[in-house]
């Protein structure tokens, strides 16, 4: 009915200026209209709307903001990250601001980077598999008992790694697609049966002793940036690539937006969704990786330490750029501005717990955004 | 300036103070009106219908009825003879609105249901006291003619008997607050109903007059509303178009007053309809049942024909649709097409030929945070493109853009999400979408016209009898007889433990298919 429609559009309308509320509303008159999709190349914006339109429509895009406005609301988060960078750099001068600095949280964001994309898949299709941190622990304790323990090769241990994360994968996926367990509690249960299995091969020690070749290589790059975070880097233009420009990434949303009417138009629902999982899997395993290259050890029991960041900077991607629907950029800038505020306030010397209740608080606050700037339930999950 | 025949005979029933009296009730949305409707009065003791295309402002007023909007200043009328002050409080204001989904606990019993909204029999410990609460609860549903046990789950009732309990679950909300004349609204209380469900529903209505109240029926079906409602009101634009009492208005009137011309309205048969069906076509699909209850048979459907599967509520015209794309279980259905049986799901069957329009096109048939473009192009991804290949988005765009001219469509752009259109919108873009895939041989049309304005209506049945062409052939299963009469070759009613009878021809009207489906219920009682 365009008369919800309206009553929506009015009452966004009353946010303050520049303020996050602001960003929601222009998902209704023109989702992806500034955003990097195919749905961005629309000539002449809101122009070309009233010549094929009636008289409700005219009426709605009359009522509807500028494109200035419309980019504020979809930048916001952007502009609230570069809002919190100058905000600390004023805090403490000289220690935030800084190239090394700026190395330090790339280096410490890589992991969570690859695991927010990663996981990023899986909620475009509304589900919410929380076994990312664990199974990459375990694929991470699997390559690392091979390694120091065996002395296999660096390429068979990886290849044996990425085909663990596959199997997990895989597992996840049979348990939600065709047992049609929830995604959440079935994730749950291969969460903690990864748990104890990375104790399991590691011995409950934490592994040293990797390769020198193998940690030289992932802590250094081109122009003192880690490989480990350029992995990251490239995963998310993939992913960007795979979301916006191919039928796969499309389905990804058509079916977690309404899975029922997928079915009915014929789409491969039931490929889609084990391929997603398959794919994360190999994901998670390809963090695992990088993990161990950038740490030079694996603890078997920090899967922990991994769990909350990723899913927070997921959530709050949907605040931006395309507003309600999870998607690559709004993920990966989300990573950068919660590890923006999580270090601003270390170096301004917070107590060690204030990072563990930041997660949280950044968790809950990030899908209470995602869930008020939604114009409806668009980012609920199937629990 | 209301009728003359509420002024007459509201006296003679409860007394002759309006329950509402509207001077003037605007609304802005951004400094656009989109209800500015004058001089509305309510009396009890009267069935009023409130009409009005999508987008007439007739939600609006509801809303604002119901305590959900506050009008724009400038605004005033008087509730029971008092001055209103705005917005309306819901739980004083002796108004009750049922909406238009049905907001009951399926699994639960209808006491449970009402206990919901009812906190009263309670012992000095708080415990309920369910023999008061079921009393209470029947004495509920006897205002509404209901004569069911407060025991009863919900499941087990007709949609007709689940719209009464809704209706006298509000009821008894208002009576609760010790107001002396209740005023109902009730939102498309008849969108899912079958013809003599219907009528079920509006003597309950007219049962709540009788003891001295009033209710406003929101409806789309307009000859329903002539028929039951004392007085109507017509909004267009957000402005009272039309008033007049039900029975003595011209309905030619009626519509004008609705869609600002007239629309052609009359029942006559669309297109060519073919004289020799099934003859010399090419077959395309079979159905057979071996079910007892709601046997369909065997029905062919053949190119060039537009069949009709309809009955009673309940009698599987609802399931069948889901049941023949493989969504449901097929039980004891089995559907043939031309690649032999179909045995697997929905994806199957859509390789086989075959798409289904969904009456719920929210929850079935589309994507409703995705764009207009998003929903109409997600069939064309697997065809258009190579799997791997980048998505063309200019090929995309265009191909959206011609569909909204074409048909006609209320959109933006391409880009408007779909939730934001109407249903009549919504519904053509679901058509050109299943008639986008070339593939697509059947199309199974599930209550086509549920929701969608009269003008709509027109476009979207003329749609489906274009489509059956000489390869191509259109399933309507529903309970909308006048559009099954109007666009069908064939209409089949199914019965009750006995087989179907097939309509065609000269005895295929609305009244034939209603009297037959009557027949059904007849025979079982």
């Amino acid at each position: 009915m365009d008369e919800r429609g309206r009553t929506r559009i009015s009452r966004t309308g009353l946010n303050k200026p520049g303020s996050f509320l602001r960003q929601r509303s222009l998902e209704d008159g023109s989702a992806g209209a500034e955003s990097a999709g195919p749905a961005a190349q629309q000539p002449g914006g809101g122009a070309g709307a009233s010549a094929a339109a009636g008289p409700a429509a005219v009426d709605m895009s009359r009522r509807a903001p500028s494109r200035s406005v419309q980019l504020t609301r979809r930048l916001g988060l952007v502009i609230f990250g570069l809002a919190v960078i100058a905000l600390f750099s004023g805090l403490s001068p000289g220690a935030f601001f800084t190239h090394g600095t700026l190395i330090t949280v790339i280096t410490a964001e890589s992991i969570p980077m690859m695991l927010a994309l990663a996981v990023t898949i899986t909620l475009r299709l509304h589900d919410l598999d929380v076994s990312f941190a664990a199974i990459m622990i375990l694929t991470a304790s699997i390559a690392g008992e091979l390694l120091v323990a065996n002395h296999v090769s660096l390429a068979v241990a990886i290849i044996v790694a990425l085909a663990m994360g596959l199997l997990a994968g895989l597992i996840n996926g049979f348990l939600v697609v065709v047992l049609k367990l929830s995604s959440f509690i079935a994730t749950l249960g291969t969460m903690s049966v990864a748990e104890g299995l990375a104790l399991s091969v590691s011995h409950s020690t934490i592994l040293t002793g990797f390769p020198a070749a193998f940690t030289n290589d992932m802590q250094n790059g081109p122009g003192g940036v880690p490989l480990g975070a350029i992995i990251g880097w490239v995963l998310l233009l993939v992913l960007w690539l795979a979301f916006e420009y191919t039928p796969f990434g499309r389905y990804l949303l058509f079916i977690g937006g309404n899975r029922t009417a997928a079915e009915l138009l014929g789409l491969p629902v039931r490929r889609v969704r084990i391929i997603a999982y398959a794919v994360t899997g190999i994901l998670y395993a390809a963090a695992g990786i990088v993990l161990a290259g950038m740490l030079g050890s694996v603890d078997p029991t920090s899967d922990a330490t991994f769990l909350l960041s990723p899913l927070a900077a997921a959530f709050l991607g949907t605040t931006v750029f395309q507003l309600g629907r999870f998607n690559a950029w709004g993920t990966a800038v989300s990573v950068y501005v919660l590890a923006a505020i999580s270090t601003g306030l270390q170096i301004l010397g917070a107590s060690a717990w204030v990072g563990d209740v930041f997660e949280g608080a950044a968790l809950i606050l990030a899908i209470a955004l995602s869930r008020f700037l939604s114009k409806s339930s668009e980012v609920d999950l199937n629990l | 300036m209301s009728s003359e025949k509420a002024g007459q005979s509201a006296a003679g029933r409860t007394g002759d103070m309006a329950i509402l009296e509207l001077d003037r009730v605007s609304k802005s949305f951004d400094r656009h009106t989109v209800l500015d409707a004058r001089q509305i009065s309510i009396r009890p003791g009267y069935v009023y219908g409130l009409l009005g295309a999508n987008g007439s402002g007739k939600s609006t007023l509801v809303k604002a009825l119901a305590g959900y909007h506050a009008p724009d200043p400038g605004s005033a009328g008087r509730l029971r003879g008092q001055p209103i002050h705005w917005p309306l409080r819901t739980a004083s204001s002796g108004i009750a609105v049922v909406p238009q989904d049905q907001a009951l606990a399926v699994e639960m019993s209808i006491v449970d249901n009402f206990l919901v909204t009812r906190r009263r029999y309670r012992s000095l410990i708080g415990r309920v006291t369910w023999r008061d609460e079921r009393g209470a609860t029947s004495d509920s549903l006897r205002r509404v003619g209901l004569h069911r046990s407060p025991e009863d789950t919900v499941a087990s009732l007709t949609a007709a008997e689940r719209a009464l309990v809704e209706i006298a679950r509000s009821l008894e909300e208002i009576l609760l607050t010790k107001v002396s004349s209740p005023l109902l609204i009730l939102d498309e209380p008849t969108a899912n109903l079958a013809q003599n469900d219907v009528e079920r529903v509006f003597a309950a209505t007219r049962e709540i007059a009788d003891q001295g109240g009033a209710v406003i029926i929101v409806n789309h079906r307009m000859s329903e509303v002539r028929a039951s409602c004392d007085y109507l009101y017509v909004l267009r634009d957000g402005q009272v178009a039309f008033r007049g009492p039900g029975n003595g208005s011209d309905s030619t009137e009626v519509v004008t007053a609705m869609f600002g011309r007239a629309v052609a309205a009359s029942a006559s048969r669309m297109g060519e309809k073919q004289a020799d069906p099934a003859a010399r076509r090419a077959l395309l699909l079979r159905l057979s049942s071996f079910a007892e209850m709601s046997n369909i048979g065997n029905v062919d459907v053949s190119g060039g024909e537009v069949v009709g599967i309809t009955g009673l509520v309940g009698m599987g015209q609802d399931i069948l649709p889901y049941q023949i794309m493989g969504l449901r279980k097929r039980k004891n259905l089995s559907v043939a097409t031309h690649g032999g049986v179909l045995g697997g799901g929905p994806l199957e069957a859509c390789a086989a030929g075959l798409a289904l329009l969904p009456a719920d096109r929210p929850t079935a048939a589309f994507w409703p945070a995705g764009t207009v473009l998003e929903n109409y192009t997600i069939g064309r991804l697997s065809t258009s493109t190579r799997r791997l290949a980048l998505l063309s988005g200019r090929e995309h765009r265009e191909a959206t853009m011609r569909m909204i001219s074409d048909w006609n469509v209320q959109a933006d752009s391409p880009d408007a999400a779909m939730r934001t259109l109407s249903g009549g919108n919504q519904q053509k873009v679901q058509i050109a979408r299943a008639i986008d895939r070339q593939k697509c041989t059947v199309l199974i049309a599930h209550e086509p016209t549920q929701g969608i304005d009269v003008a709509a209506r027109r476009e979207v049945l003329s749609a489906l009898r274009a489509f059956a062409t000489m390869e191509r052939a259109v399933i309507v299963c529903g309970a909308d007889y006048e559009a099954l009469a109007e666009v069908c070759d064939r209409v089949i009613v199914l019965k009750k433990g006995s087989a179907p009878v097939t309509l065609c021809g000269s005895e295929l009207s609305e009244e034939s298919i209603a009297q037959c489906a009557m027949d059904t219920a007849a025979a079982v009682q």
